[in-house]
């Protein structure tokens, strides 16, 4: 919201810079992100002769002008318009002087004696966009003949200078979406008092019944209808002064009698609508709702669906306006116009709220009465519009005020103990002080010693409970203002929780294996079937951005795969990649809320080479094997057992009986759908079944290291091919003992002299005992029994030498 | 042994150091070495094998002999002629992959550790939530704007009772209000998580980042606390004495409320860093603690505003592509 420093002087005194009334508006809660100066005071500019031209020497576009400012001495201007000729009058700023136009960075530009294209100019003859004027560049201004030079510029034109304030509203200070309530902040800071406009609408006790019948019937709509009239206006453009208060602050004038309307809005923070009274049938104005959606033509002319509730404002025959949020065309004051109808209303914010974001249409007016309007300005606002209306456009008002104001809101008691703002704040402010910043921001505060009791004026419907005016005394006082000691007590810190802990470990143990960490979007395409596994327990947000991203994630595997098709679309080689981030499935029972399940999941992936080509190795592909290696080490780190299940594709984990996780090969298929071509794997791990696990260990201790030397046997058997290497190993480690620390299938072989259906499978065995130095004859039994059961089980051979 | 496998292993004993000479020849060919072990076996050999056998073993110790011999003189004749261009120790080494942490997680546990030096553990909730933790006990009225379904992700509405919408929380608030009733004051604790709203994607705005938010509620929490514990965390978070200036600002769960400014001399503007105030008592309440008993402060914070910050990354779409040339610059 945009708020002028010109026009907020109306209303206070002071001598405060823009930048300083920028810094204290700030600091009272009303934040200035941005200050705009606007105009000039035309400072350092003045008429000059153009005496003579001549081309410039170096620069085909360019002349050199001898030019009169008046100051004695003949200048030498270099200029780059085309319209420039000797004996004109013109515009010239004087070195040193500062214009209105804009450089790239934001600072105003700023006259020098310049040498331009080798030849030296002391000023600039300017164009009206350079003065800040209008948009024109297309040449030089030239002025009057009969001015003398050097007569200042402002002399010739007003000159109009201003800063302006965009200002970030928070939702809760409707009172100051406008000049008004702005200034009462500054005035609460400053001490400075606040000078309102005098009420008018005391001169108007009467009615206008005669001339329209005012109705509400939806009084939770609207709280309140004001209806005035001004008639034998002429409609035209507005003064210079409403201009540039409009102007100012972004507003488009349009004529004088909705300038006004605007003008008034932005001085109390009351919109307000002019109807043509000539275009309202019936002589009736009906404020109500509809049950069902109404077809309505706004004054932009554009035809918009009004959702069923919308409260309307009607004539005798039809809707004339959405309430609150904008005039229909059918009623709009044109050029004709002879009478004007005012309207000044409250209505209730939720419903505007919810016609303006049906509609997609925010309007000055509808940004106002969602946060809440003032219902006690209603009437003011009105007869301040009037004045001004017959003060701009002729005319006369008509005596009276028609007010339907069905419930009145009266100012509210809320009473501040000054010892829990001190219990709040934890500083004690003079009691003089806080019921003074009450005062100034209009809560009427009486001192009652042990409580300061106070009437919340309508304009602050925020203000409800105490804590609301402990903020309103610590904002004008200053937060900045509240000392601080340098330290601060606590008592006894918790211990961190194990999820805090585990899934530390977990990214840790991820790092220090080489993965890198990614962040994957929680919000999936609602077509991922066919790639992801089937998953009848989908989970959709209702109001998706778009269908790419309203499927709520069950699985981090495909955030994964998206970020490899998008590394190796950047030619990437290889990548080793982890998530830890949450999942969600339907379920029937749930994890936080019913039905819902929740849980995190570390995923770990590698994709495209493990190395590339160098002269130390060839390049190598990543395997699913460097995956498992990963979950073994895992495993290793928490020190758990994984068990492995294995089918055609998937290898399934477990711990205890616990399913821990899974490692997905995907079909080349598949991903292809996905654009990779190249191997890639992934696995992911269910976080809180590891954490169950692994807080189930038994504390970690030192454990000796063995003193007696390992013993080594190597064998290596022939199976079938069918046989899967790791059934062989699960039963050789069983089949092993107590006594084996250590298993390496360190050589598999297939073809001749082996059958072809046959491949050989070569284990390094390393046997440890606590007590005593291993032989063979210790081990040999080992090993018998081991390659027994194998040849029982798989028809195992031992390959001799 | 068979002889192959004995060829085998002295052609691919590596031999460029005087002791790896003596090493070989100690292996293969002294009284207890593999060749003399060779030929000792041949005698148990059926007599119609030994002629065959013996010839092979021959052939062995002849390559075994050469190869001691060359690599003798070769050593005798200096260093160099072992030096293969595999010795060139100015050759560029294999390059070692490193493994990391996202930015975001990087600057998150930079943060969580200045919580843990002021005393404060860490709690966590689901991301999808009840409208009843993210909004109702927040002090967020019926019709508040938030509640559109144009600002926050509804995965199921509840007909009967609105506070049982399920929604994608909009705010890591609601682990405050969990950990309220779970434990009585004092409670001292930070709230991190992945949160979400119905936005555009801008480079400004993703519909979904993350934040931390931090509680403290206990009898005798002042706002004067609150600030002296803001002042401490962001000069421990960016690691130097700060200019900063604390505004009001407006969150319904809290009042009085303020946002917190750090003066950034470089762009010479205020960038706002973290939204913080008192805990409202209609908070308080919710969780049935009684406000003239309990006062509390919250702080919240943008994980990526300040990552953003601090490696002066413009756009935050950036966080989520995950292009490994991002993710090798935070290793």
């Amino acid at each position: 919201m945009k708020i002028s420093y010109n026009w907020l002087k109306e209303y206070i005194d002071t001598d405060l810079t823009a930048e300083q009334v920028a810094d204290i508006l700030t600091l009272t809660g009303l934040e200035v992100e941005e200050i705009e100066h606007i105009g000039s005071s035309f400072n350092g500019i003045v008429v000059g002769e153009v005496l003579a031209v001549r081309p410039h020497e170096n620069a085909d576009r360019l002349t050199v002008c001898t030019v009169n400012a008046g100051t004695g001495t003949d200048l030498q201007i270099i200029c780059g318009a085309p319209n420039v000729r000797a004996s004109q009058k013109v515009a010239v700023a004087m070195v040193g002087s500062v214009l209105p136009l804009k450089l790239e960075d934001g600072s105003n530009l700023v006259i020098k004696k310049a040498k331009i294209r080798g030849v030296a100019s002391e000023g600039m003859i300017c164009a009206e966009d350079e003065l800040g004027l209008g948009d024109d560049h297309s040449g030089i201004m030239v002025l009057p003949a009969d001015i003398e030079p050097g007569t200042p510029f402002s002399q010739i034109h007003s000159s109009y200078e201003d800063y302006v304030f965009e200002i970030g509203l928070t939702p809760n200070r409707p009172d100051a979406s406008c000049h008004i309530g702005v200034a009462r902040d500054l005035a609460a800071v400053t001490g400075q008092p606040l000078k309102l406009p005098a009420n008018p609408s005391a001169a108007h006790k009467s009615t206008i019944d005669d001339r329209i019948d005012i109705r509400i019937e939806n009084p939770d709509k609207c709280y309140r209808y004001v209806g005035m009239m001004v008639e034998n206006v002429t409609i035209g453009p507005s003064p210079e002064w409403l201009h540039n208060r409009l102007k100012a602050i972004g507003l488009r004038p349009i004529n004088n009698v909705v300038d006004v309307t605007n003008y008034v809005m932005y001085e109390f923070g009351q919109p307000l609508h002019a109807f043509d009274y000539q275009l309202i049938s019936g002589k009736t104005i009906i404020v109500k709702d509809y049950d069902r959606e109404i077809p309505f033509t706004t004054l932009d002319d554009i035809e918009r669906t009004v959702p069923a509730g919308a409260i309307f404002i009607c004539d005798g025959e039809k809707p004339v306006a959405i309430g609150g949020v904008m005039g229909g065309l059918n009623s709009e004051i044109a050029d004709t116009t002879k009478t004007v109808f005012i309207e000044s209303a409250s209505f209730n914010p939720v419903n505007v709220r919810k016609t303006s974001k049906t509609l997609a249409l925010q309007t000055e007016s509808s940004y106002r009465f969602e946060r809440g309007v003032d219902p006690n300005i209603t009437r003011m606002a009105a007869a301040r519009c009037a004045d001004l209306i017959a003060e701009t456009a002729g005319g006369t008002i008509v005596e009276g005020t028609t007010d339907v104001y069905p419930e009145v809101v009266k100012p509210a008691p809320v009473n501040l103990r000054p010892a829990f703002l001190k219990r709040i704040l934890g500083t004690e402010i003079e009691i003089n002080t806080v019921t003074a910043i009450l005062e100034r921001l209009g809560f009427q505060p009486q001192n009652k010693g042990s409580v300061i009791e106070c009437l919340v004026p309508t304009f602050r419907p925020d203000v409800t409970m105490e804590i609301d005016l402990v903020e309103e005394v610590a904002r004008i006082y200053n937060y900045n203002n509240i000392p601080t000691t340098g330290r601060i007590a606590f008592s006894k810190p918790s211990l961190l929780p194990k999820e805090e802990t585990f899934q530390m470990l977990l990214r840790d143990t991820a790092k220090a294996m080489g993965f890198q960490e990614i962040y994957t979007n929680s919000l999936l395409p609602d077509q991922i079937a066919g790639i992801m596994p089937e998953n009848e327990h989908l989970l959709f947000t209702l109001n998706p951005i778009s269908k790419d991203q309203s499927l709520l994630r069950p699985t981090l595997g495909y955030g994964f795969l998206k970020t490899v098709a998008y590394n190796f679309n950047r030619l990437a080689e290889g990548m080793r990649l982890f998530e830890l981030g949450n999942t969600f499935s339907a379920t029937d029972n749930g994890t936080y809320h019913k039905g819902i399940q929740e849980e995190a999941v570390l995923l770990l992936g590698v994709a495209g080479q493990r190395s590339r080509e160098h002269w130390t190795s060839p390049a190598v592909d990543y395997t699913v094997h460097d995956l498992k290696a990963a979950f073994d080490a895992l495993a290793r780190k928490l020190r758990l057992q994984f068990d492995q299940e294995v089918s055609d594709n998937l290898i399934r984990y477990t711990c205890s009986g616990i399913n821990v996780g899974h490692i997905i090969v995907k079909k080349t298929d598949d991903l292809k759908k996905m654009d990779i071509t190249r191997p890639v794997f992934y696995g992911e791990l269910f976080v809180s079944a590891l954490q169950n696990l692994y807080y189930n260990n038994e504390a970690l201790t030192y454990k000796p290291v063995p003193k007696y030397p390992p013993f080594d046997f190597d064998f290596a058997i022939i199976v079938n091919k069918a046989v899967a290497a790791g059934d062989l190993e699960r039963v050789t480690r069983k089949e092993a003992g107590p006594l084996l620390s250590n298993l390496d299938v360190f050589d598999i072989f297939e073809g001749k002299p082996l059958q072809d259906n046959e491949k050989s499978v070569a284990f390094r065995l390393r046997f440890i005992d606590d007590d005593k130095t291993l032989t063979i004859k210790d081990v040999q039994a080992i090993i018998e029994k081991i390659l027994g059961k194998l040849e029982k089980q798989y028809q195992a051979k031992l390959r001799s030498q | 042994m068979g002889t192959e496998q004995i060829l085998k292993e002295i052609r691919e004993f590596p031999i460029t150091t005087p002791a790896e000479i003596e090493e070989f020849r100690l292996s293969f060919l002294s009284k207890k070495g593999k060749v003399a072990t060779l030929f000792a076996g041949m005698g148990k050999l059926p007599p119609e094998q030994r002629a065959d056998f013996g010839k092979q073993a021959n052939e062995v110790k002849q390559v075994a002999q050469q190869k001691f011999e060359s690599a003798r003189d070769a050593i005798e004749q200096g260093k160099s002629a072992f030096a293969s261009v595999r010795d060139d120790i100015s050759l560029q080494a294999p390059r070692q992959q490193l493994g990391s942490l996202h930015p975001l997680t990087q600057t998150l546990d930079e943060i969580k550790n200045v919580f843990f030096r002021l005393g404060f553990s860490i709690a966590f909730g689901p991301e999808l939530e009840d409208d009843f933790h993210n909004f109702s006990a927040l002090n967020f009225p019926p019709e508040h704007p938030a509640r559109d379904m144009q600002d926050t992700f509804y995965v199921r509405k509840d007909d009967e009772d609105p506070r049982k919408d399920l929604l994608l929380r909009t705010h890591t608030s609601p682990v405050q209000i969990r950990k309220m009733l779970e434990q009585k004051p004092p409670v001292r604790s930070i709230m991190p998580g992945r949160v979400y709203r119905n936005e555009a994607v801008t480079a400004k705005s993703y519909f979904l980042f993350h934040q931390v938010e931090a509680l403290y509620v206990d009898k005798n929490v002042t706002f004067a606390e609150l600030k002296d514990t803001l002042i401490i965390l962001a000069e421990m978070i960016f690691e130097k004495e700060l200019k900063y200036r604390m505004r009001p600002s407006f969150f319904p769960f809290t009042e009085p409320s303020l946002e917190m400014d750090i003066w950034n001399p470089v762009k010479n503007q205020w960038l706002e860093i973290l939204g913080a105030g008192m805990v409202h008592p209609n908070v308080l309440r919710s969780v049935n603690l009684d406000p003239e008993e309990y006062t509390g402060f919250a702080l919240g914070m943008g994980i990526e505003r300040i990552a953003k910050l601090r490696y002066e990354i413009g756009d935050i779409r950036t966080f989520y592509e995950n292009d490994v040339r991002f993710l090798d610059q935070f290793v």
